[in-house]
């Protein structure tokens, strides 16, 4: 605990701790004081000016976003004085700023016009001519208006602060200051987070653009699905539709903040795309169509299948299920088929890790607070995101260091404090090296190292004062994650706890690999059963595993490579329309929210495996209610016991579930393996030295992402002015005329966009 | 004028991902700037090394910028932000004579704005624009510190004092 | 009192309503035969509404959606659309339009709320009040019923008995306007 001070606001004595920042104080305190350009996760920028507060003994009015509370500090947040300033600068900051509130999709969420309902005057005394600049598009999915800035310089900031890439900066000076892009538009991975931190409407949603306003939706507090990181967001739907999504404070205050990156924010047209599948679809013929049925008869026709099929049937579930959905598919295959042929098709499995693991998984608070970040493969900066984002602040703000080992330079590196830059397929040599320590001349060569590499990191971590947290990849091999999970000791330093965070890539693998307890692997699974039922889809290179098979069953919302030899596939409701929960990589469980009504036909995964259960005879007792569902995870797996929705209804303070911290265990035998994958490993030095390209992972279009139009554009490489369809004044050639000729202009549509060949 | 000259560069740039190449004196001279600051502050060198692309370049063009991106471990947005910034960086081709007409209060109250006038009208271009022969280029700019023997201009790097459309008009002929 | 100045009075009321009566028949009728003639209603009446359109024929409606918020029964339902092209194709006068501008007469009250929020002085109320029919769901008036240029074109479009303008509030106040404002 640090120590209290005394400080006195508006004649009132309050204790606050030492280092508190005076604005953030205020408003604790009840103390309304606006501002525009403080945002208590950047750094201090102080140029909007309308936090001004009086300080005794200090000359001038003084910006209470810079100040740190010291003791006997009299304050005064109200007074005439302090009035007059901050109306005199709402009337600065609207001197350039158009009023065209009815157009701007800002309106009615925008910071600038509620600050001026407060602070501003009717009347405008300016009568200078206002700048004027085109309203243009910077990306196919950031819309940008110069005119409405304020030059609050968020944007710039969270660009470089939490993403790292310095993509938007202010240009020119004075009052010609425009956000902006060398070359007019932004190369970078669209997380869109300026958007969201925007205090006016200059950067825009250009996948919402003009669609309706923000009053006018409903707000659904539900997770990514996506990413594994959980990030909280907010749906805004509107009669049926889904049209955005934001993490915006006034909806959502979950684990991220405003924090969401691209696909998370952008790619949600899928929900209520015109390809979903709207019916029930039976392929009465191998070969033959699939062909439009009813409900019932689809699922009649499913339970006369498999129960023809008797045991034969095995059970595939997608890490992009809701945990409702994965616990369903297990009773399924273990209630009514009676078999332990159930899988999960995830390309990373995380058995092994969670069988071995020796520490506590880190949360993103802990990884942001942690003194030492080891990261062995991965690119979290890709995949997952908002732990990219905490290491940056982590490194960037409170020193801590970064230790990357990787086989490519990932963007992360730069912030690395070490880089051990190691040989593809390599990570089997460091993770023995990490364990064995007389050996580290072998293992350097092989890794194509120095062997100090490995002496400093080993110096580094016996330093740390504080958190150590270890995170790993898909990379590594299984028996190389095993080793490393158990190896926790391997990692102490003095007076440090060591905690592990998982890089897994769906939204929940953690949940399927709980839920899916005693599960197979993916291919055995696939060989040993005669008829399959596969909640979402499998990873495209393992569907040619099909063939052959006498009756597979899908539910899915798409059509995909796993549909193809599909006999029956019924409609699945997307993460928009049922309710139910999603475990992070951190093991919090968090809500999924129904924010629209199951669009078409489609229904919950969950409720078409009870369906098809019930047509064979079999009652999970669900009721059909998902809280009863949970209520069944909760009390048939240990992690998840006590858990009811109740308990995870508040999203700021989310539940971590109880992940069983394993002994020592003797892993002779994994040691084995790596020994000799070690061994064949040559000893040349063949490293990849390109750094991949921003955003190379997040745009790939998969079934979800493929479905907004704009993300062709994206995948295709960072996006140039003349494949925008620029909305609506202004578009430029490149050799930066106006473009004048409208039939060019449209003539990149969606739907050529969709066209375009995509090169992974 | 000159400020919405500077306003339009934001969107009217031709970009490549073309870098600059220079002679080894040239690299020699910028590694020399970067030796005064400490390595991890590479990007404090951003200024003189700007310098000495438009010294090389005639002005701050895209290649340019690309090369000092990747010379300072920048993004070329930053380089854009600093560049944008300081008027005497050029962000558009100039002409061989860079002429620019002071336009503060004691130039202003000495008659500038007729040297202005009559410069343009010669020229036959507003302030901020180049002419079509690409030998001169007019901007009005902030005060040149040398109030005492206003009205003045900078052609170049010489100054031009005491001006009159007379002696302005000789100072143009010779320098065709 | 004699009977005879009862009769006396009785007669004198007779005669005095009488001429009441016989002086008003050579009178201007002010009776309206509705609805065999029409009827014109004074310029703040509020009917049914009117988009309207700027001097181009482009929609001033931007879809802001303020009217839907100010409407106390919530008969307006509105879907924006985004239009990136240049103002001569464009369908409104700004980058965005109403793709769908519904009103429920069903549910209006008639308050002009509407018309006070608008920013762009797109909708107003228009004379004309006939809206009855024989079809709950047709008193669903789509964007198609209410736009001005649609309106005009219909036998139920009627304008004010002055010459005052609809959003005469804008526009210089003439003689007659004060007239009729008095």
């Amino acid at each position: 605990m640090s120590e209290l001070i005394k400080v006195t606001i508006n004649e009132q004595d309050f204790e606050v701790e030492k280092g508190a920042r005076l604005i953030d104080v205020c408003r604790e305190k009840g103390f309304n004081i606006p501002s525009f350009c403080y945002y208590s996760d950047l750094a201090l920028q102080a140029s909007c000016r309308m936090c001004l507060v009086r300080i005794e003994k200090m000359p001038k009015l003084q910006t209470s976003c810079t100040i740190t509370c010291t003791d006997g500090m009299i304050v005064t947040t109200q007074s005439e004085e302090i009035e007059k300033a901050q109306r005199a600068m709402s009337e600065f900051l609207l001197a350039n700023h158009p009023l065209d509130c009815p157009v701007c999709d800002r309106g009615g969420e925008c910071e600038l016009q509620e600050m001026i309902f407060d602070w501003g005057d009717v009347e405008e005394r300016f009568t200078e001519k206002k700048n004027v600049e085109p309203e243009k598009f910077l990306s196919p999915i950031v819309a940008n208006d110069p005119q409405r800035c304020i030059v609050c310089k968020r944007c710039t900031r969270v660009c470089d602060e939490w993403m790292g890439e310095d993509a938007i900066e202010a240009g020119n000076r004075g009052v010609n200051t425009v956000i902006g892009t060398y070359g007019g538009w932004l190369n970078c991975s669209q997380c869109g987070n300026c958007i969201e931190v925007c205090p006016t409407g200059t950067l825009l949603d250009g996948v919402y653009r003009h669609e309706t306003r923000p009053w006018e939706l409903d707000q659904t507090i539900t997770t990514d699905v996506y990413g594994s990181d959980g990030m909280q967001l907010s749906i805004g739907s509107r009669g049926g539709l889904v049209h955005r999504i934001v993490a915006r404070d006034r909806y959502v205050n979950g684990l991220n903040g405003e924090f969401l990156d691209v696909k998370a924010r952008f790619a949600h047209e899928f929900v209520n795309h015109p390809d979903r599948i709207k019916t029930p679809l039976i392929r009465y013929k191998k070969g033959g169509k699939l062909i439009p049925a009813t409900w019932d008869e689809a699922i009649h026709f499913v339970g006369q299948k498999l129960t023809e099929s008797g045991k034969n049937v095995g059970v595939v579930a997608s890490p992009r299920l809701t945990n409702e959905a994965i616990f369903t598919l297990k009773r399924f295959a273990k209630e009514v088929v009676g078999t332990d042929n159930y899988a999960v098709s995830d390309r990373y499995d995380l058995s092994v890790f969670f069988d071995n693991l020796s520490a506590p998984l880190a949360t993103h608070k802990e990884i942001r607070k942690a003194k030492t970040l080891v990261l062995i493969g991965g690119e979290p900066e890709e995949e997952q995101t908002f732990t990219a984002k905490q290491m940056r602040q982590a490194v960037r703000n409170d020193g801590a260091k970064l230790i990357i080992v990787n086989h490519t330079p990932i963007r992360l590196s730069a912030q690395a404090s070490q880089f051990i830059h190691i040989n593809p397929n390599s990570y089997d040599a460091f993770v023995l090296a990490l364990t064995d320590s007389a050996n580290d001349d072998a293992n350097a060569k092989k890794l194509g190292i120095e062997t100090k590499d490995l002496a400093d990191f080993r110096q580094t971590l016996s330093e740390t004062e504080g958190d150590t947290v270890v995170m790993f990849g898909g990379d590594l091999s299984p028996q190389a994650q095993s080793v490393l999970a158990n190896s926790a000791d391997a990692f102490d330093g003095t007076n440090a706890k060591v905690l592990f965070h998982p890089l897994p890539l769906y939204n929940n693998s953690v949940g399927a690999n709980d839920l899916m307890e005693g599960k197979k692997s993916l291919s055995e699974v696939l060989k040993n059963s005669k008829a399959l039922l596969i909640g979402g889809s499998l990873q495209e290179a393992d569907t040619n595993l099909l063939a052959n098979k006498d009756f597979i069953v899908v539910q899915e919302l798409f059509e995909t490579e796993t549909t193809k030899y599909a006999d029956v596939v019924l409609p699945a409701a997307s993460f928009a329309e049922v309710d139910g929960t999603f475990t992070n990589n951190t093991g919090f469980v968090q809500r999924v929210r129904q924010a629209i009504e199951p669009v078409n036909q489609s229904k919950a995964d969950w409720m078409i495996t009870t369906l098809i259960a019930r047509e064979m005879g079999a009652d999970f007792g669900y009721n059909f209610s998902a809280t009863m569902v949970f209520k069944a995870i909760a009390d048939s797996v240990s992690a998840y016991e006590g858990l009811r929705y109740p308990a995870l209804k508040d999203e700021s303070k989310p539940v971590q579930v109880k992940h069983a911290i394993s002994a020592k265990k003797d892993l002779s035998k994994e040691f084995d393996v790596l020994k000799s994958n070690v061994e064949k490993l040559s000893d040349e030095a063949n490293k990849l030295t390109a750094t991949p390209r921003v955003g190379h992972k997040l745009h790939r279009l998969t079934t979800l992402t493929s479905k907004t139009a704009q993300f062709h554009l994206l995948a295709h490489g960072n996006p140039k002015p003349e494949n925008l369809l620029v909305s609506p004044l202004v578009q430029f050639n490149l050799d930066g005329t106006p473009r004048t000729e409208t039939a060019d202009a449209a003539a990149v549509g969606v739907t050529d966009r969709i066209n375009l060949k995509v090169e992974y | 004028m000159a400020s919405a000259l500077a306003t339009d560069f934001t969107n009217k740039i031709v970009y490549t991902d073309e870098v600059a190449e220079f002679s080894p004196e040239v690299v020699e001279e910028m590694k020399s700037h970067l030796v005064k600051y400490p390595p991890e502050r590479k990007r404090s060198a951003l200024i003189p090394l700007l310098f000495v692309v438009q010294r090389e370049r005639g002005w701050i063009d895209n290649a340019g910028v690309n090369f000092l991106a990747k010379f300072l471990e920048l993004e070329v947005t930053d380089v854009w932000e600093t560049a944008t910034f300081y008027s005497m960086f050029n962000l558009r081709k100039i002409g061989r004579h860079h002429i620019q007409i002071c336009k503060t209060l004691s130039c202003k109250i000495m008659g500038e704005p007729e040297i202005t006038e009559h410069i343009c009208n010669k020229l036959n271009i507003h302030p901020g624009e180049t002419t079509a022969d690409g030998k001169f280029t007019v901007t009005l700019v902030e005060c040149l510190g040398s109030c005492g023997t206003a009205p003045m201009m900078q052609i170049g790097f010489d100054y031009h004092e005491d001006l009159t459309t007379e002696k302005v008009d000789q100072i143009l002929d010779s320098l065709k | 009192m004699s009977i005879l100045s009862d009769v006396f009075k009785s007669t004198k009321a007779v005669i005095l309503g009488m001429k009441r009566t016989l002086s008003e028949i050579p009178r201007e009728k002010w009776t309206v035969q509705y609805p065999d003639v029409p009827v014109t209603v004074q310029p703040r009446y509020r009917g049914q509404h009117l988009l309207h359109v700027d001097e181009n024929g482009k929609e001033k409606c931007v879809a802001c959606y303020l009217c839907a918020a100010a409407c106390p029964s919530e008969c307006i339902y509105i879907e924006a659309q985004d239009d990136p092209r240049p103002y001569e194709e464009r369908v409104g006068r700004d980058e965005r339009y109403a793709k769908v501008y519904n009103i429920d007469y069903g549910r209006c009250i008639f308050c002009g709320f509407c018309v006070e929020a608008c920013p762009k002085d797109a909708i107003t109320h228009g004379y004309n009040f006939e809206i009855s029919v024989y079809n709950r769901a047709d008193l669903l008036k789509t964007k198609d019923d209410l736009l001005i240029t649609k309106q005009k074109q219909s036998k139920n479009y009627r304008v004010a008995l002055s010459t005052e303008d609809v959003d005469s509030e804008y526009k210089e106040v003439d003689s007659v306007g004060i007239k009729f404002r008095l």
